[in-house]
């Protein structure tokens, strides 16, 4: 009796833990996987009778899941998103004193309660009568046994108008910060300058170096025929200016026939101008407006920011910034595992492009980013697509178009 | 490491040499004893080290070192194509005294894994889905250190028993992509029994396991590198941390569980037992910087219950019916993080990831014993079900399987000096129902392991298998052993093989 008294109990208090165990919850996740949030977004602007369209890009950084909507004829728009980090770009056209104009935007916001509304001001994208970026090789090649080759990159700057434009005092900008990683430094704002970790002019006194309508330029690290160090490099003896370069381990020797271009502003060993060929920066060019001039940007368009550091301290760093009222053009470069923000405003680039994929992509030599050709000019040069989103404009992982040397 | 080997082969070869010798009983008796088949039938029960005192009525011990090769064509990537490599191993069960018992056991392994991919992390089962991949992988090094020893002392009608068992693991390959692993594993278990009328007991048990591994992958060529996910399930991952150039992982878990434990005549008669527990393993991340960040969170919840009973036919005949039930439950939370803000804070915790598992087993046991010889039959039942799925994005896979197969062994004495073994066995798994609910990747190498995976999955699998061991006793001497193995395993209409081997002494 007391044997099986002891068993039924037993078998109770086992069967209660079984049933305790089954009853849970099957198909659901329980009430934390509700996590979603109502994001509102309010879209604004001076001088706009109507919202014609509104390409909205949703991209959140913990998952990468990216949520795209075209708002048609209004400018709100409300999305349910998980709990997450977003980062937010805007491209559309909108109706201002009856025509149809360019705008972008770019903004940021943190989904973790239940209704969040944003407001994001829509900024007139800018078009210059000037050069555009119609290509940047900054990738590089390896040699033929695989060997790293430090030199042969290049920007090429188009003429996309109809008239003679001067590369004089040209300004070639490379981004301080990197489309991978934001930092969050304070101050920081890119709807009014362009933050650069590097600052290049070119030189003449304002009409030494014409460019015909449709005709290009060529900024070489090293204008020199790189085929006799590499056959996989290419001949850029015949470019229109040239890095300067004192970097004795980078081995490039000076061609007396091309100007060099003047850096006034490096941080890095021997007042370098090197391309991350991993493709992670943005970069732009401008023109000192009247009265400015290297010296007054010197003076004048320092950019000091902190920021917090992994080790959860404060970095204190000093850079300059470009206005954005100087740039005609920019170009924001990623990768699409590690994108997480645009350098520009969305008046100069809304967008972004890429050679590779990965981090250190294997594959990303002998491969430049290129602006899209739409046709031809009266003279038959190439006309490029320009609207102010280089994810647009762009064609990604490109030949270079001087791979077989400098040809107008 | 090099001091570390040395001194665990001290330690092992020390272990089994200063055992006490055996009680005197012929060759047969004895290892009918030592590899009883009813003990290996309910291994469960042991699980309580109260339970211990019943294991067997005399002392043993056993030393052997073996070599396998395990070559699969049909695998999970994950887990890599099979093995080959050596065990040495240690162990001995020993009655002091009527009341007291001790038991320990210590191993080394020495394993090569081939074509290890999409994981450079140790314990699969343990972490997944939370593991760190990429693409490339390799041939992986592994070496296990185990050992574990126990007490036991009976008090009128109590019994208290504890065992402390610590592994540990190192994991590497000298080529890119240079992963690098360790792992600890220490387990301390207690029972207490009570012998509340004649020879039924009734006990308590429970266990403490502190678990870490510590891993890292880096690389040295130029020429490039395979970019490493830190995965989060059905082959999506983790957006913000995945791509580090040095990544490293801590995988931290502490588990708890207790059960409670009823037996007639020391489980000869019948037992019936249950246990719950529960636990969570944190993972976090770091690639070169001083922080790490906390990156998902894998709650385990487990439950079993089991009841055997037995009986004895005309002495010579054994029977016995085991019935076993286990679910098991992981959830996974994800964090979160902003990048909006000044450093990078954590926004949200989410529940994105579950995996349960119910196991219901059914095995008969019989045996016939003579006085030179003996076979057991043991036929089992089993039937499971699988379910996996993730939020954010949405995944899942079901899989429902029936198992059933038959174990055998042949025990006959040659002489006074030597006895031979035969232990042949069959077993099949049968996909009764699968579901692929696998959502697409960005990719398409992602995509075609997670595909892949779910196939082998999908697939019956027939096993067959047999062992064969010769021992062997001369004068003055311990009785030696040699014993080989072979297994087949059909998936897909190809075959995996398994070949191992063995020697040893028993004493």
């Amino acid at each position: 009796m007391k044997k099986r008294l002891l068993l039924l109990s037993l078998a109770a208090v086992m069967t209660a833990t079984f049933t305790v165990t089954s009853c849970s919850s099957d198909d659901d996740f329980g009430v934390t996987a509700a996590q979603k949030g109502a994001l509102t977004l309010s879209f604004t602007g001076d001088h706009i009778s109507s919202y014609k369209t509104l390409d909205v890009e949703l991209k959140e950084v913990n998952t990468g899941a990216i949520i795209q909507q075209t708002i048609q004829n209004k400018n709100t728009y409300t999305f349910e998103v998980p709990y997450g980090s977003y980062k937010i770009t805007v491209n559309g056209i909108v109706i201002s004193s009856n025509d149809e104009i360019g705008v972008g935007a770019s903004a940021q916001t943190d989904i973790s309660t239940l209704v969040t509304n944003l407001e994001i001001p829509l900024i007139l994208k800018k078009f210059h009568e000037d050069f555009v970026i119609e290509e940047v090789f900054f990738t590089g090649v390896k040699t033929a046994d695989g060997k790293n080759y430090n030199s042969s990159r290049y920007f090429k700057l188009t003429n996309s108008t109809k008239k003679v434009l001067y590369a004089d005092k040209l300004i070639l900008g490379q981004s301080e910060f990197l489309t991978t990683d934001d930092k969050n430094p304070t101050p920081y704002n890119k709807n009014l300058s362009f933050a650069v970790k590097a600052v290049m002019v070119l030189p003449g006194s304002g009409t030494e170096y014409p460019v015909q309508p449709g005709d290009f330029i060529v900024i070489a690290d090293n204008a020199i025929n790189h085929k006799e160090n590499t056959s996989t490099a290419y001949d850029l003896h015949n470019a229109n200016f040239e890095f300067p370069s004192v970097n004795p381990a980078l081995g490039q020797v000076d061609n007396p026939s091309v100007p060099n271009a003047k850096i006034i502003y490096s941080q890095m060993n021997f007042n370098m101008f090197f391309l991350h060929d991993r493709g992670f920066e943005s970069y732009i060019i401008a023109r000192f407006p009247a009265g400015e001039d290297e010296n007054t940007f010197l003076t004048n368009f320092k950019y000091n920011y902190t920021y917090q550091n992994s080790a959860g301290g404060v970095t204190s760093k000093s850079a300059y910034a470009i206005p954005n009222s100087w740039i005609i053009d920019g170009v924001n470069n990623s990768i699409s595992t590690k994108f997480v923000h645009v350098l520009t405003s969305a008046s100069i680039d809304g967008g972004w492009t890429s050679v590779g994929t990965i981090d250190k992509d294997p594959t990303r030599f002998g491969k430049s980013v290129r602006r899209k050709v739409t046709g031809q000019m009266n003279n038959g040069k190439n006309l490029y697509m320009d609207t102010n989103n280089s994810s647009n404009d762009f064609t990604r992982d490109s030949e270079p178009s001087l791979k077989n040397g400098i040809v107008h | 490491m090099l001091h570390t080997k040395g001194s665990f082969f001290l330690l092992l070869i020390g272990f089994s040499l200063t055992v006490k010798a055996q009680d005197s009983l012929s060759l047969f008796k004895t290892l009918n004893n030592q590899y009883s088949t009813e003990r290996n039938f309910k291994t469960q029960f042991y699980y309580n080290p109260a339970a211990m005192s019943d294991y067997s009525s005399v002392s043993f011990s056993e030393f052997s070192a073996g070599y396998h090769n395990n070559n699969d064509k049909n695998y999970r990537q994950q887990l890599g194509s099979g093995s080959k490599g050596l065990t040495i191993e240690a162990k001995s069960f020993q009655k002091l005294k009527p009341n007291r018992y001790v038991w320990g056991n210590a191993s080394y392994q020495n394993l090569k894994i081939n074509s290890v991919k999409w994981n450079e992390t140790l314990d699969y089962d343990r972490i997944a889905p939370y593991t760190t991949a990429d693409s490339v992988g390799g041939k992986l090094n592994l070496e296990r250190y185990q050992f574990a020893g126990g007490y036991l002392q009976k008090l009128n009608r109590w019994t208290l028993a504890g065992q402390v068992s610590y592994s540990a693991q190192l994991g590497y390959r000298s080529r890119d992509p240079r992963m690098r692993s360790t792992t600890s594993d220490l387990k301390i278990n207690a029972g207490l029994n009570y012998k509340v009328f004649r020879t039924y007991e009734i006990g308590i048990f429970g266990e403490l396991n502190k678990y870490t591994q510590n891993s890292s992958v880096n690389f040295q060529s130029l020429l490039g590198r395979p970019y490493v996910y830190q995965m989060s399930g059905f082959g999506f991952s983790s957006y913000l941390f995945n791509g580090g150039t040095l990544p490293k992982n801590t995988f931290e878990e502490f588990t708890y569980k207790g059960g409670i434990q009823i037996s007639g005549n020391g489980g000869q008669d019948f037992y019936l037992q249950a246990s719950a527990g529960t636990g969570n393993n944190l993972k976090s991340y770091n690639d070169s910087s001083n922080n790490f960040f906390d990156i998902s969170n894998l709650k385990n919840e487990n439950f079993e219950i089991e009841g055997a009973k037995f009986f004895t036919v005309h002495e010579k005949h054994r029977l016995g019916l085991l019935v076993n039930y286990r679910a098991a439950r992981n959830t996974g939370s994800e964090y979160g993080y902003s990048l909006n803000t000044v450093a990078l804070t954590q926004i949200f915790k989410r529940e994105s990831y579950r995996r349960e598992n119910y196991e219901t087993t059914v095995k008969g046991f019989y045996q016939y014993t003579k006085d030179n010889f003996s076979v057991t039959a043991v036929p089992f039942y089993g039937r499971e079900e699988i379910k996996e799925r993730r939020l954010f994005p949405d995944a899942g896979q079901k899989f429902v399987y029936s198992y059933f197969g038959i174990n055998a062994d042949v025990k006959q004495q040659i002489n006074d000096r030597q006895m031979v073994t035969f232990q042949p066995y069959f077993s099949t798994r049968m996909v009764n129902k699968s579901i692929n609910a696998l959502a697409t990747t960005p990719n398409a190498g992602v995509n075609a392991w997670i595909l892949q995976d779910f196939n082998f999955q999908a697939s019956d699998i027939t096993t067959f298998g047999a062992s064969a061991r010769y021992d062997f006793k001369l004068e003055k001497l311990p009785a030696f052993f040699v014993s080989v193995q072979y297994q087949s395993q059909k998936i897909q209409e190809k075959n995996n093989n398994f070949a191992g081997g063995s020697i040893g002494i028993t004493f």
